[in-house]
């Protein structure tokens, strides 16, 4: 007799097949009923066990099993390794909240070891919760022999990795203006600024500053800036070598002294109405809107702008170097602002580069070991040397404040006649997808994966994987691959693959390690040289491999650089760290590589387009 | 943690830089899950669905058949606990009645799948059909998931279950299974349908894995037809060539959708369907249209419940057609050349659109570009005719003729009267061999579908005698069609 049911009762029926496929062992079975010979290969895109599990997460597992299982019935063997993402910023930031601390604390009030013993038991809090909905949902995936990163092994493919890429010549260390979040206290990839809903929209005070010509009287160039706390670390301005510029003779709105302005021609509309010969001073007294002038006094091309100086706007910190000085870039438009850029190189990446190029100063300090740093510290806040607003916040950072340290500036600067037009601007800006806070762009030394150098490689090879859909892949994906950028490997924090490069301390020497057996040679070498007694750590995360010492070719002795790695490389990695590629399964990943479906949540709308650098802010 | 798009960026970096190679081929890319307004979820907003509560809740497949059958992987889906309730009951709902109802046949009549296949070619038309689009059902589905495809699987699954399956082949088959003798027609109306129910089971496994081996081992467990004690150690269908009948699938289709076209104009009119109407008329799309509709004739009108089908060739003098761009496809595509269109659309002649509904294309012409368009890109608007309506869909046009003759009323008055006839003699519990007796009070309209069809209305009910009386004090109360109500009284004799 066929069974016959009153009503359909679909939760009942999941237990009575849940209790079937155990008993059976029908997961198992369908795996190895099949030959290994025709093999359909899945990798399985971590979760964390950190957070709990969402009903997007039942979505994604679901597109990934139904290809899974059809693959399966289609007579493939379709083995499906489990995985547990286990580094990174999101646990760090949990067991911090915990504990009440902030990064500062983490080898002051707490040891690292405590630290990231506390990591390593967080995040796999919720993984009973994780092995429930896989199960109820009916989701086939092998829990019993995951791969989890935080392992030694996992760790060691991915140094191996890294060796890899360091004897390509692919790893260098640079000191370059980052996006950093001074509220993770680390530097971020632009792939995690791509992240959704990276950039919000937020309203800051905008300035137009009067920086006053060398040598003349009341003349000044104008400069647009919607970050006026970048304006005490201004040494330079740039200017466009075939925009047009003209001297206008009008009167600062806020002061009705008469000031002689340079802006681009082709901005005059925003700021001016019309010549008005015999203005009084009293009638450019309004609000924000463009005002009547008295004259155009000149027109001047950009190229004879160049090499002109002007007196700083705010000295604070005088230069170790040429400074104050205008520039020609080629960044320079006139499609919002004045036609000038003002350039700090401390805080933009393009900023960065052209005083480089001209060789002017960046407005540096010393830090209480007395290393050179820029005006505001890794916090986010004015250094001391900024007398008038030391210790203050940048950014909103939650302090509680009267007003934003950007408006107290602007204040400042109406006070002394350097101030043309100030204005809210309601722009996208970028924010750390983690904290939520926003970014600064910082000059950090940091190791990079010279990808840029594989982006042609990269994009043709991306063009032979089918993308579903289509457009994402062609798209999306292979326009960001066209303007790919170095990767940024270096995250200045404690739970997380440690960078596996020692260096001297002059920095000419730096080693790359690949693997435990060649730590355990290289510690034997500095042993016998330095006359030290190390042995390889039980773990190989911090602090115990920041203790290890090492030995150049020369004699010297180097010293762990105490980066961690990206945890997104973490996960890059797994197709060959999941088998402990290469010490072990040498078999069991050429059969699974590489594979033939992955999923993952994807690609929506972006929150905004390219990065933005200091100048065009 | 949210791994987006970095984990394909990673991959695919290492990969390349460290191997020269990639290490995926086929990547889908998941959309997000928003609420049922299109809102992000957050703990915050508090609009968060559980998923350990969704589940237990409604089961697991039923979460998963409504989240792949509603957006495709990479769209967003707009999570509404109300589209599973859908999918539970249109989708698993009317598959398990399809299962109860043969379940309970084969039971009585012992069906175990003994017996040896009928042959195909053997079987009636109602089963050469359905086994055929099952067997494009499996096509399409294994092509779908190749492709990545989940959503288009699913999605065709549910019109095979509601549409084809439990819409057409039960119900057109339905007597089959509970009237006679355990036959040759009997045994193949249950082959067929087990064999519809087991591919199920097979197709829908990726899907909804616990419901397909619910059903592939119910069925399994009695006729041990299968090889494997789970359906997820079975292999999908290999496609059977010797069941592919393009030419039945067709006609089928006719008169799936013609009967659909003509019951919606009953329901635009308000005319029931229990009233006969006198003619349908049916412009002719190509030289095979009407000889495989001659082959669905008699199905069609019984569907419907209408005398007669007339083709036409030359629909002009009949059916006036208007058509418009339809901007939702074309305005995308064509963008400032809309205008354009709409002025060339505007000016074509009913040739011209009886041209684009044969071909079912069309390639504008604009400047020195092509766009090709098929039908979907128009909108093609029929004005009505006194006395007719007319509906369209894809190309096919049914119209109908809904004049409501003295006669058409009586036979509409006398089929009612049947219906209310038996549903006394059910509620009575009457032997179906009983003889009995009707008296109907006296009306204008009862008594014209007496006198006319009388002789029907006895031989349907097995009514030994029929009269009208001015007083009938005892029986039943009747409400009949147009606001009629009259006493009945019903006698065994």
């Amino acid at each position: 007799m066929y069974k016959e049911f009153k009503t359909l009762n679909l939760p009942q029926i999941d237990q009575e097949i849940l209790a079937f496929w155990d008993a059976q062992k029908i997961f198992d079975r369908s795996v190895e009923e099949r030959p290994v010979e025709n093999s359909y290969v899945f990798y399985e895109g971590p979760p964390s066990a950190n957070g709990m599990p969402g009903i997007h997460h039942v979505m994604a597992r679901t597109i990934k099993d139904i290809f899974c299982r059809y693959h399966t019935m289609a007579g493939q063997r379709v083995e499906r390794k489990g995985g547990w993402d286990t580094h990174g910023l999101p646990i760090e930031l949990s067991v911090e909240k915990e504990l009440g601390i902030t990064r500062d604390d983490i080898g002051k009030t707490i040891s690292v070891a405590e630290y990231n013993r506390l990591c390593r038991e967080t995040v796999m809090r919720y993984k009973d919760l994780w092995d429930d909905i896989t199960r109820k949902m009916g989701y086939w995936v092998d829990l019993e022999n995951p791969y989890i990163t935080y392992t030694n092994d996992y760790i060691e493919t991915c140094w191996w990795l890294l060796k890899r890429l360091f004897d390509k010549g692919l790893l260098y260390k640079g000191y370059t203006i980052q996006p950093f979040s001074p509220a993770a206290g680390t530097g971020l990839s632009s792939h995690e600024l791509n992240q959704p809903g990276a950039y919000r929209d937020i309203t800051d005070t905008s300035a137009v500053a009067q920086f006053r010509i060398k040598g003349a009287e009341n003349e000044y160039f104008l400069a647009w800036t919607t970050t006026p706390w970048t304006l005490p670390s201004n040494t330079a301005l740039a200017v466009g070598k075939h925009i047009t510029y003209v001297k206008v003779r009008t009167f600062n709105r806020y002061t009705q002294e008469p000031v002689t302005v340079i802006l681009a021609k082709d901005r005059m509309g925003a700021y001016f109405t019309e010549p008005k010969p015999g203005l009084k001073p009293e009638e450019v007294k309004a609000g924000n809107k463009p005002v009547p002038y008295l004259e155009i006094v000149e027109e001047i091309s950009g190229a004879q702008l160049e090499g002109m100086e002007y007196e700083q706007l705010m000295p604070y910190v005088q230069p170790d170097g040429p400074a104050f000085r205008v520039l020609l870039g080629d960044f320079v438009s006139t499609e919002d602002g004045t036609g000038i850029v003002h350039i700090a190189p401390t805080f933009g990446a393009d900023d960065f580069r052209v005083a480089k190029q001209y060789g002017i100063a960046a407005l540096l300090v010393k830090d209480e070991n007395g290393h050179p740093m820029p005006l505001v510290d890794r916090q986010g806040r004015f250094v001391k040397e900024v007398t008038d607003f030391a210790g203050r916040y940048v950014k909103d950072y939650g302090q509680e404040e009267e007003r934003p340290v950007d408006v107290d500036i602007v204040i400042k600067l109406k006070e002394e006649n350097k101030l043309f037009l100030s204005e809210k601007y309601l722009h996208p800006y970028p924010h750390c997808w983690r904290t939520e806070k926003p970014v600064l762009y910082y000059p950090l030394d940091s190791w990079f994966i010279r990808a840029s150098a594989l982006k042609e490689r990269m994009f043709e090879l991306n063009q032979t994987i089918n993308w579903k859909p289509a457009s994402t892949g062609e798209g999306r994906f292979g326009k960001w691959l066209e303007n790919l950028q170095d990767w940024n490997l270096s995250r200045s924090r404690f739970w997380g693959t440690p960078l596996p490069i020692w260096r001297t301390k002059d920095g000419r020497q730096d080693k790359c390690i690949g693997s435990v057996a060649m730590l355990k040679e290289e510690i034997e070498k500095a042993n016998a040289a330095l006359g030290l007694a190390q042995v390889v750590p039980q773990d190989l995360h911090r602090p115990f491999i920041d203790e290890v010492v090492l030995v150049s070719d020369a004699g010297e002795p180097m010293h762990r650089e105490p980066d961690l790695i990206d945890v997104w490389f973490d996960s890059g990695a797994m197709p060959y760290a999941q088998w402990h590629y290469p010490f072990e399964n040498q078999d069991k990943f050429r059969q699974n590589y590489p594979a033939d479906f992955i999923a993952k949540k994807g690609w929506t709308k972006p929150g905004a387009g390219s990065i933005p650098s200091m100048l065009s802010l | 943690m949210d791994q987006t798009r970095g984990w394909f960026y990673t991959l695919h970096a290492i990969a390349v830089m460290a191997f020269d190679s990639i290490s995926f081929k086929n990547v889908v890319s998941n959309g997000l899950v928003l609420d049922k307004n299109g809102v992000k979820m957050s703990k915050r907003l508090g609009n968060a669905a559980d998923p350990f509560e969704t589940i237990a809740k409604y089961g697991a497949d039923a979460t998963r058949w409504y989240m792949i059958s509603n957006a495709q992987p990479w769209d967003n889906l707009k999570f509404d606990v109300a589209g599973i309730e859908e999918v539970s009951r249109r989708f698993f709902g009317t598959l398990f009645n399809t299962y109860s109802f043969f379940t309970l046949y084969a039971n009585i009549d012992g069906f175990r799948y003994a017996e040896a296949d009928i042959p195909v070619e053997k079987r009636p038309e109602i089963d050469r059909w359905v086994l055929s689009a099952l067997n494009s059902l499996s096509e399409a589905c294994e092509r779908s998931y190749a492709d990545y495809e989940p959503t288009e699987a699913a999605r065709k699954m549910m019109y095979f279950v509601d549409e084809q399956l439990s819409n057409w082949y039960v119900r057109l088959s339905r007597r089959r299974f509970w009237r006679g003798e355990y036959n040759e027609d009997k045994i193949s109306a249950y082959q067929t349908l087990y064999e519809c129910l087991v591919t199920l089971a097979k197709l829908m496994a990726p899907v909804s894995p616990f419901f397909a081996d619910w059903l592939y081992r119910n069925l399994n467990e009695v006729t041990g037809k299968e090889l494997h004690p789970s359906v997820h150690l079975a292999l999908m269908p290999a496609p059977d060539a010797s069941h592919a009948d393009p030419g039945l699938e067709q006609r089928m289709d006719y008169a799936q959708r013609i009967a659909s076209l003509v019951l919606s104009l009953r329901k635009a009119s308000k005319i029931r369907v229990r009233q006969p109407l006198q003619k349908l008329l049916l412009p002719v799309l190509d030289s095979q249209f009407i000889g495989q509709v001659d082959e669905v004739k008699d199905l069609i009108l019984a569907e419907v419940n209408v005398k007669e089908i007339e083709y036409v060739t030359d629909t002009s003098g009949l059916l006036h057609k208007r058509v418009k761009p339809n901007f939702k496809t074309l305005g995308k595509r064509l963008g400032k050349h809309m205008k354009a269109v709409s002025d060339l659309l505007a000016a074509w002649t009913q040739a011209d659109i009886q041209q684009l509904e044969r071909s079912g294309q069309y390639v504008f012409e604009l400047g020195s570009e092509s766009f090709p368009a098929t039908l979907e890109d128009f909108e093609i608007l029929t004005e009505d005719i006194p006395g007719w309506q007319v509906a369209s869909d894809n190309g096919l046009t049914v119209a109908l003729d809904v004049t409501l003759t003295p006669e058409l009323e009586a036979e509409g008055m006398a089929r009612e009267l049947v219906n209310r006839i038996q549903n006394i003699r059910k509620t009575r519990n009457f032997n179906v061999t009983d003889q009995i007796a009707v008296t109907l009070e006296n009306h204008p309209e009862v008594a014209s579908a007496v006198e006319s069809f009388g002789g029907y209305i006895r031989q349907e009910t097995l009514s030994a005698t029929l009269s009208l009386a001015d007083n009938v004090t005892e029986g039943e109360v009747l409400e009949l069609p147009n606001e009629v109500q009259l006493r009945i009284r019903v006698e065994l004799v």
